[in-house]
């Protein structure tokens, strides 16, 4: 019956396990108690989950807390723009290639137009770039919070601007819409095959 | 801890109803418990909800005795507790008035 203590998050058996155990050990060992002592586990785990998951999130303005995201919004604002790059690189030529009329440039972008053209995977990581890098610049910048109190259950959002995220944000939002623009015209201009 | 109709299903209103005869140790409050609802609670039911209650304040450890750790109502606790025996003597009165003029 003992080994069913180690079903038990960490923390909680550091604080309880001992006076758990002495209280187990008082007990005539029972499958209604190792049932017991299951769903404890199983509610201990859940209720360790809910605090971490609310403590990852913060108060709008509030103190920073464990946040991944709100306590190095500038690296994930690194992280948007690699994976922005792909999609930023492409436009950024076919722009200098095709309406600045760069010719050195027009060489290097019609191989690279080709070789994508049809590639679904391609097609994926150049519009899903853009989206994902949208996300990852815009979530440091806000202020999630679910608090439990008096029975409800309340999510307060609140936004905290940062320059640098903000700047991905929008050459993200850009390039998307540059590429979203580039197939919609393609589509819709493109004769249809016989 | 949201407040229920039925002690018995509320291990947290038990376990203060218990510490309110004075502080026990975990085995000290199943056998109170047993003794005064007739309710059997489980070790993981009752550790769970003494952590619940120790974290919201009302109820504190004392120093071990041996294996065994005591707890001890709070006054926090005392006023929730009273609070809550207060709304469930009401919802009593009312059920048994109503069950009576019949």
């Amino acid at each position: 019956m003992r080994w069913l203590l180690r079903l038990y998050p960490r923390r909680w058996r550091d604080r309880y396990e001992a006076e758990l155990l002495a209280l187990v050990d008082d007990l005539p060992p029972s499958p209604a108690i190792a049932v017991d002592l299951i769903r404890g586990a199983g509610r201990e785990h859940a209720r360790s989950l809910a605090r971490a998951l609310t403590s990852s999130l913060r108060t709008a303005g509030g103190p920073p807390t464990s946040d991944p995201f709100g306590r190095h919004p500038t690296a994930w604002a690194m992280v948007a723009v690699v994976v922005l790059s792909p999609s930023l690189a492409l436009v950024g030529v076919s722009l200098l290639a095709f309406q600045l009329a760069v010719p050195a440039l027009a060489g290097l972008a019609d191989p690279i137009l080709a070789a994508i053209d049809g590639w679904l995977v391609a097609n994926v990581v150049l519009l899903g770039g853009p989206v994902l890098a949208v996300l990852l610049a815009a979530i440091p910048m806000l202020r999630i919070a679910l608090a439990h109190t008096e029975g409800e259950l309340r999510l307060t959002v609140g936004f905290r601007p940062r320059v640098v995220n903000l700047a991905v944000l929008l050459v993200a939002a850009l390039v998307g819409a540059i590429l979203v623009g580039y197939l919609a015209t393609e589509l819709l201009l493109e004769p249809p095959r016989a | 801890m949201a407040p229920s109709a039925q002690p018995g299903s509320d291990p947290g209103l038990l376990i203060l109803i218990s510490l309110a005869g004075g502080p026990k140790h975990g085995h000290a409050i199943l056998t109170d418990v047993a003794a005064f609802a007739g309710v059997r609670l489980g070790p993981g039911t009752l550790y769970g909800a003494l952590a619940r209650l120790e974290e919201a304040g009302q109820i504190a450890a004392l120093p071990p005795d041996g294996r065994r750790r005591p707890y001890r109502l709070t006054g926090a606790g005392e006023e929730v507790l009273g609070e809550r025996l207060g709304s469930l003597a009401l919802a009593l009165d009312a059920g048994l008035a109503r069950v009576g003029s019949r």
